[in-house]
């Protein structure tokens, strides 16, 4: 069930309807009905790996709590964590091992291994990686393991950050499903608010501009130079509204319900530097693997080659959780590359002072441009098909210059009308416009709530409105991209 | 907050989406710019109509009242709709007749192959229907989509830049009663009728509907007339020899007449010829075509 289908606009009021009406005892009980069968919407038969992945890892819970402080400790935390990612490596890796493996096996002429390709259920690279990050952190004693198995199944299958996170904590989350949540009036609204404008993200920005970007990038011979140059940015601008729309619903969601989850995005495009970037982007995810992979291969106390080098495995990693495909390893080690290249210049920044001057203000804007472009650069191997693909786009990128193509009305061949154009492009104003708030600390929603009574009504009003109108959204609406992931 | 007060703000924010919703669909189906006319009906003096013709917008560009009557003598009126399906032809049949007793149907055909049980294609003109029985019978039909016909701004709404507010003030000022005309010609090199062999074609959706008609026209005695007008192209989605073949048999099973104008023998009779009187798009006729069309109509029906 996606967010932005009318089941859903059916289904969670019923939700929220029931929670709040029922005796105290069972809400979670529901809240666990309820996330089960959203995620059963999908494919039935995949809630067998979820059920397994909760399973063995409370199990963990279990024995390595018991076992704590004893030694074999660390190996039973070895064997519980690799039979948790069981089914994330049959169903992720094991056809892209196959494959890879069958690529150099003909290239010396070996007869190959017969090829696997099994439907990737949703959602599961996020709650392994949730559930591995209670195995560990019951281990090092970060997290009280839980005794109850339905509250646990509920931590690990919470429906709102299910299917594509945010990757939350066991000692964040599970403490505020234990506890009492009563109605708030105060959450409703902040709640609903927050999950409008993930709507507008999702359906009336990011659904918009794919159309775009799907157009150059499925035809990147037709579609050269200037078509790609904004077929990249404006890739970069679904991706982020794509996820970011989801988490802000799924933040909205769970707020109603009297759940503050970990908010993924902090204003990415406005970093200064790719550092800076991956501390704003897909936030949860950068903490898992500082906290279950940088730290314990040594983090950044081992010198400087070692920093480095933990880094590039932190990133070449994240390029393959998010697919098993070389053009995402790509992906990562580029990603990589820029964090090597910014610890070698880091000097440097720092010896610039932050203050209003002209030169502080242009060095800013310049290196927000800059960290924008280098980050959609690597956009271009996320969304190519493959790496072929990928170096075709790049050399058309450097080598076909038709700038007069953003003027002289050829990007109504892209798919959108003129009028459409002019709403996304209003579209992303209003996004950048909330983001420059967010990356100031202030909260519009706070804002809007603080106001009278006929300006907020008249806010909500308009939001709904903008949505119900300009959203896209239809019989087949568009998916989430981290639901594949 | 107390729970009556909170209870009640819940209440007036939907009551205010439902109007939101109410408005906006009302705004789009009576803005957005294209020939549908049948919130027309509604506008019509009553008992005024004899004729009736419905069907997609073949029929709309097939069908003029103004020739009609120039001809007979006799006022009729074209209810056709783009892509406009059975269902949607069986519900206005109905509706129109509430107001207008007409006493014969003239069916273009090509609305029975575009039937597909897909309100995105019908919510056009389903939602220019006052609500009535025939509103609620839709709405029924539709189960899945009831959402769709009850706000229709939720299949619409992407069609908000074609959308022009002036067309609500001169919804009820149009005087073509229907008809839309095309002054393109489809060319020479279109001489051969779309009709060449003998094969058939799979039941459709479209059929259920018009037995539905069928036995409306006959309970209420009205003359029923299948037609398929002239077109130029051959592509599997247009029409040809399967889907002729198939109404054929259906007139033949239920004893209504069929004329279709692909037929050489009535595009000779009613000296249509495909190079001057289909339009450029192929498919619809242009306005020579249409009065060849409508004046053959209106000699079969009325005689010379």
């Amino acid at each position: 069930m996606l967010f932005n289908t009318r089941e859903f606009l059916l289904f969670f009021p019923g939700v929220v309807l029931f929670y709040f009406v029922l005796p105290k005892r069972i809400k979670n009980y529901w809240l666990l009905a309820c996330s089960y069968f959203f995620y059963m919407c999908w494919e039935p038969v995949h809630v067998i790996y979820l059920l397994f992945c909760t399973a063995v890892s409370f199990l963990a819970g279990i024995v390595l709590d018991k076992n704590r402080d004893k030694k074999g400790n660390r190996a039973f935390l070895a064997l519980f964590v690799a039979a948790d990612f069981i089914p994330l490596f049959l169903f992720k890796y094991l056809g892209f091992l196959t494959e890879s493996i069958n690529t150099v096996l003909s290239g010396i002429g070996i007869k190959t291994l017969p090829g696997v390709s099994w439907l990737l259920p949703v959602g599961i690279s996020f709650y392994t990686f949730q559930t591995v990050s209670y195995i560990v952190d019951v281990y090092r004693k970060e997290t009280e393991r839980e005794k109850n198995p339905f509250q646990y199944a509920l931590f690990v299958s919470f429906f709102p950050q299910l299917v594509a996170g945010p990757i939350e904590h066991s000692h964040d989350l599970l403490p505020q499903l234990k506890k009492e949540r009563p109605f708030s009036y105060e959450n409703f609204r902040k709640g609903m608010i927050t999950m409008a404008w993930g709507f507008f993200v999702k359906m009336v920005i990011a659904d918009r501009i794919s159309v775009i970007v799907d157009t150059v990038f499925d035809d990147p011979a037709r579609y050269g130079g200037w078509f790609l140059i904004l077929g990249t940015f404006l890739f970069s601008f679904q991706i982020y509204c794509d996820f970011a729309g989801y988490t802000t619903i799924a933040l909205g969601a769970a707020r109603i319900l009297g759940i503050n989850l970990t908010d993924n995005f902090k204003a990415p495009y406005l970093s200064g530097n790719v550092n800076e970037f991956w501390n704003r982007w897909h936030i949860s995810l950068q903490r898992w693997f500082k906290d279950y992979l940088y730290i314990p291969l040594g983090g950044s106390r081992k010198g400087k080659g070692r920093t480095m080098l933990n880094k590039m495995i932190v990133f070449l990693v994240s390029g393959l959780w998010h697919g098993a495909a070389w053009h995402f390893v790509v992906w990562g080690a580029l990603n990589g590359l820029y964090q090597l290249i910014y610890e070698l210049i880091k000097p440097l920044f720092k010896k610039i002072k932050k203050d209003k001057s002209v030169f502080y203000v242009l060095w800013r804007a310049a290196s927000v441009c800059l960290t924008f472009v280098l980050i959609a650069f690597a956009w271009i191997f996320f969304r190519s098909k493959n790496i072929e693909t990928a170096l075709e786009i790049v050399r058309s990128i450097f080598t076909v210059h038709n700038f007069h193509v953003l003027f002289d009305g050829s990007l109504s061949e892209l798919g959108l009308t003129g009028r459409s154009l002019i709403c996304a492009a209003v579209s992303l104003l209003i996004l950048v416009v909330m983001d420059v708030m967010k990356y100031r600390d202030i909260s519009v929603g706070d804002w809007i709530l603080k106001r009278k009574t006929i300006l907020r009504w008249a806010i909500y009003i308009i939001l709904f409105t903008v949505i119900l109108i300009f959203g896209v959204y239809g019989d087949s609406p568009e998916q989430f991209i981290y639901f594949v992931f | 907050m107390s729970r009556k007060k909170l209870i009640l703000k819940i209440f007036i924010a939907l009551c205010m989406v439902i109007l939101i919703m109410f408005t906006s669909s009302y705004l789009f189906v009576n803005s957005i710019v294209g020939p549908t006319n049948h919130k027309d009906v509604y506008a019509l003096e009553k008992n005024s109509i004899d004729v009736l013709f419905v069907g997609s917008s073949h029929c709309y560009c097939g069908f003029s009242p103004e020739v009609f009557y120039e001809q007979t003598g006799v006022k009729s009126y074209t209810l056709g709709g783009s892509s406009q399906s059975m269902l949607s032809c069986y519900l206005w049949t109905k509706e129109f007749y509430e107001r207008q007793k007409y006493s014969t149907l003239v069916v273009e055909a090509f609305s029975i192959p575009m039937s597909h049980g897909d309100v995105g294609n019908d919510i056009h003109t389903l939602a220019s229907m006052y609500p009535s029985k025939n509103y609620m019978e839709m709405a029924l039909t539709y189960k899945r989509n009831c959402d769709k016909v009850i706000f229709p701004i939720l299949c619409v709404h992407s069609e908000w830049d074609r959308i022009d507010l002036r067309e609500i003030v001169n919804a009820y000022h149009k005087e073509n009663l229907g008809y839309v005309d095309i002054h393109s010609r489809a060319g020479e090199e279109y001489t051969e009728s779309v009709l060449k062999g003998d094969k058939d074609a799979d039941d459709y959706l479209g059929f259920t509907y018009l037995d539905k008609i069928v036995d409306f026209c006959n309970q209420n005695n009205i003359r029923l007339i299948l037609v398929k007008t002239l077109i130029a192209s051959n592509e599997s989605d247009r029409w040809d020899d399967a889907y002729h073949n198939k109404v054929s048999k259906y007139a033949k099973e239920k004893g209504i007449e069929f004329i279709d104008f692909n037929d050489p023998v009535y595009m000779e009779d009613a000296g249509l010829v495909i190079a001057e009187d289909v339009a450029a798009d192929l498919r619809h006729l242009n306005a020579d075509g249409a009065y060849k069309t409508t004046t053959y109509i209106g000699k079969h029906l009325y005689g010379e």
